[in-house]
């Protein structure tokens, strides 16, 4: 392991790739800060630029990217009062009190901070937790497969959205989407129309890109007239350290630890990452630290450390199905699997046996990158401030320029860039009617996983499809699904009941 | 879209809509002789009987959704149809027009749209970012990713 962990560290440390880690993390804080543009958008766009890079380097940077990206929400959490993306919600809680008594830098350098504890509690969480799932799930077989994405599917579609007809519909639309091209096992052509182009199928980068770029410049198109300049706070960065002292920090441990575990936890669950992940790890936070429960939200520094070191914890996590099962959990973690494809590599247990020096250059690459993001986004801080100042009106086109290149460069056709516009047009519909797009991300990149290794099982099974249930584990997996889902039904119907009746006697 | 109940019927239809394009599509996938139960058309088959069953659920439910008016969240439909119909042109003239003349014209123009309606277009500033911005973009990709944008009119560069 140690071999390994060097030639890790010497991988990352060749100057090409540190260069590029560092641009990495400047742009991934860029993205997390500035509302409207997020990891998934940074990570796509950087994606095609990888294409050319050995697999190591061109993971780094991506991992580079998205830590980054999870941590520069706080700046504009705190600075403009807004969070830069759903990762940073909690931190708005007491970042703005903060700021409002004076204690700006505090308030920023806890965040980034605690950015880079959570993270590096996650990812050492990820290098001793990993390997141990990957030796197990080296013996599943079809079955399991099947069951396990058919678990991470149902979870992400219950848990993304209020709705559970919304959020399954998502789902479904996704393994629908999926079908479109060369059916796995016997190669018959389905849903192509006669046309050439869709028979590879669509490509994962132009789902990504439509659905979460050309969706967000619309969506950016129905508020821009009555937008105003954004009011960036100023704050006196001139403090010691981090702004917080020796003694807050050891008060500070049990939280953070809270927080660390909340993260992970929630992290390595299909569905759920950073977005919810702060959230929780605020209210739990809030309701065992006992002595100070009534100063959270009133800027209380607990507050940003549980939502800080919550989201970016999840950053680890959610790295684990990933790279065990070759399993992503949301948007972030179904690119960096298709950065792995794109250099013929599957993420899975084989991973860890075929390719470990690449596992362990991306552990080191998260620990590096971890690094990097705690000096930079600190140290930088007026920089990003500033970025923030520029309007988004200015902003948003030119990332959609470069999603259209990104999409083009895929392979040089324009077929790619116009699916880019079939998928924005379906994102902004989601955000009509409030369908969460995770799912359909989820269900699009897990769809040909699910189908080939259902129809293996099958077969193998002599379409017997009871046999699922004779494996322990894709029994277990299965069973969980089921019990789950109808929980998830009675309690929507309950829902619904109680809704009536309390129409009714307002009525 | 006046009511929730509205909104939540609007969306059923669409399901079913939906459901009903992917089946009909389902039945014309070409089978190959002797093919199992399980083939090519099962998961899609599948997908398709779940899209009936989600859409027929949100009717149902939506029967007993909120009738009370939605808050008028001020949609701009009006930039929002300009900037869709942008982006569409934009797309369509990508390869034969090519990248450089296309992303400057589009760049400007989105601008444009998306000035705030309390701020004057500065068109000099918008003009020189669009220029910018699109030779920056095709110099990178061309010189150093071996991307090569479609040309279009311009040939020489």
């Amino acid at each position: 392991m140690l071999e390994l962990f060097a030639q890790g560290f010497a991988n990352v440390f060749s100057p090409f790739c540190l260069v590029l880690m560092v641009l990495g993390t400047v742009i991934g804080i860029i993205f997390g800060a500035v509302p409207g543009l997020s990891s998934v958008m940074a990570i796509a766009l950087f994606l095609p630029l990888t294409y050319g890079m050995d697999p190591g380097q061109g993971l780094s940077v991506l991992v580079a990217l998205y830590i980054g990206s999870v941590s520069g929400g706080l700046v504009s959490a705190i600075l403009l009062k807004i969070p830069g993306t759903p990762a940073s919600i909690a931190t708005c809680f007491d970042g703005h009190p903060m700021l409002a008594r004076g204690e700006g830098a505090k308030a920023l350098g806890a965040g980034v901070f605690y950015s880079f504890l959570g993270t590096i509690i996650s990812v050492v969480a990820l290098m001793f937790i990993a390997p141990q799932i990957a030796k197990v799930a080296i013996n599943f077989g079809p079955h399991e497969y099947f069951a396990i994405s058919i678990f991470s599917l149902m979870l992400i579609a219950t848990l993304s959205s209020g709705s559970m007809v919304k959020g399954i519909f998502s789902g479904v639309l996704g393994l629908a989407f999926a079908t479109v091209g060369i059916a796995p096992l016997d190669a018959v052509k389905r849903f192509t129309f006669g046309t050439v182009a869709l028979s590879d199928g669509f490509d994962v980068l132009t789902v990504m890109i439509g659905l979460f770029a050309v969706s967000e410049v619309i969506k950016i198109a129905e508020v821009a007239k009555r937008e105003k300049a954004s009011d960036v706070a100023q704050v006196n960065m001139k403090v010691k350290g981090f702004g917080f002292t020796v003694k807050e920090f050891i008060q500070q441990i049990p939280n953070a630890i809270r927080a660390a575990l909340v993260g992970l936890g929630i992290g390595i669950l299909p569905g759920i990452g950073a977005g919810t992940s702060n959230l929780v790890a605020y209210t739990v936070n809030k309701n065992a630290d006992k002595k100070h429960s009534d100063e959270y939200g009133k800027g209380y520094i607990g507050g940003i450390i549980s939502s800080e070191t919550a989201n970016n914890a999840s950053v680890g996590g959610a790295m684990i199905p990933l790279m065990t099962l070759g399993i992503p959990g949301d948007g972030v973690t179904a690119l960096l699997l298709g950065a792995f494809m794109v250099h013929g590599i599957a993420p899975g247990p084989l991973l860890f046996q075929n390719y470990g020096p690449l596992v362990y250059t991306i552990f080191v690459a998260c620990l590096v990158a971890t690094v990097l993001m705690l000096v930079i986004e600190w140290y930088g801080m007026h920089i990003f401030a500033k970025v923030l100042k520029v309007p988004r009106h200015i902003l948003l086109p030119i990332v959609f320029v470069l999603c259209v290149v990104g999409a083009f460069g895929l392979s040089s056709r324009v077929f790619d860039v116009w699916a880019v516009l079939i998928f924005g047009v379906i994102g902004y519909f989601f955000t009509i009617f409030k369908v969460p797009q995770a799912p359909f991300v989820i269900g699009f990149v897990l769809g040909s996983m699910a189908e080939t290794n259902f129809r293996r099982g099958m077969m193998m099974s002599d379409d017997n499809f009871l046999d699922f249930f004779t494996k322990p584990i894709a029994a277990a997996f299965l069973i969980f699904t089921l019990v789950y889902f109808l929980y998830v039904v009675v309690k929507e119907i309950k829902k619904a009941q109680a809704r009536k009746t309390a129409s009714g006697q307002a009525v | 879209m006046k009511t929730q109940k509205m909104q939540d019927q609007i969306f059923g239809v669409i399901v079913l809509a939906v459901a009903a394009f992917y089946t009909v599509f389902t039945f014309l996938i070409p089978l190959k002789e002797g093919s199992d139960i399980i083939n090519a058309r099962t998961v899609p088959l599948l997908l398709a009987a779940l899209m009936w069953v989600l859409g027929i659920c949100q009717l149902v439910t939506a029967r007993k959704a909120d009738t009370k008016p939605l808050d008028k969240e001020a949609r701009d439909l009006r930039t929002v149809l300009k900037t869709a119909v942008l982006i569409v042109v934009y797309i369509a003239l990508f390869e034969p027009v090519g990248f450089l003349i296309t992303t400057m014209v589009y760049l400007f123009l989105q601008f444009i749209f998306l000035t705030p309606a309390d701020k004057k277009p500065n068109y000099l500033f918008y003009g020189i970012i669009s220029l910018v911005v699109s030779l920056f973009v095709y110099t990178i990709f061309r010189y150093s990713l071996d991307i090569i944008l479609p040309q279009g009119l311009i040939t020489f560069f």
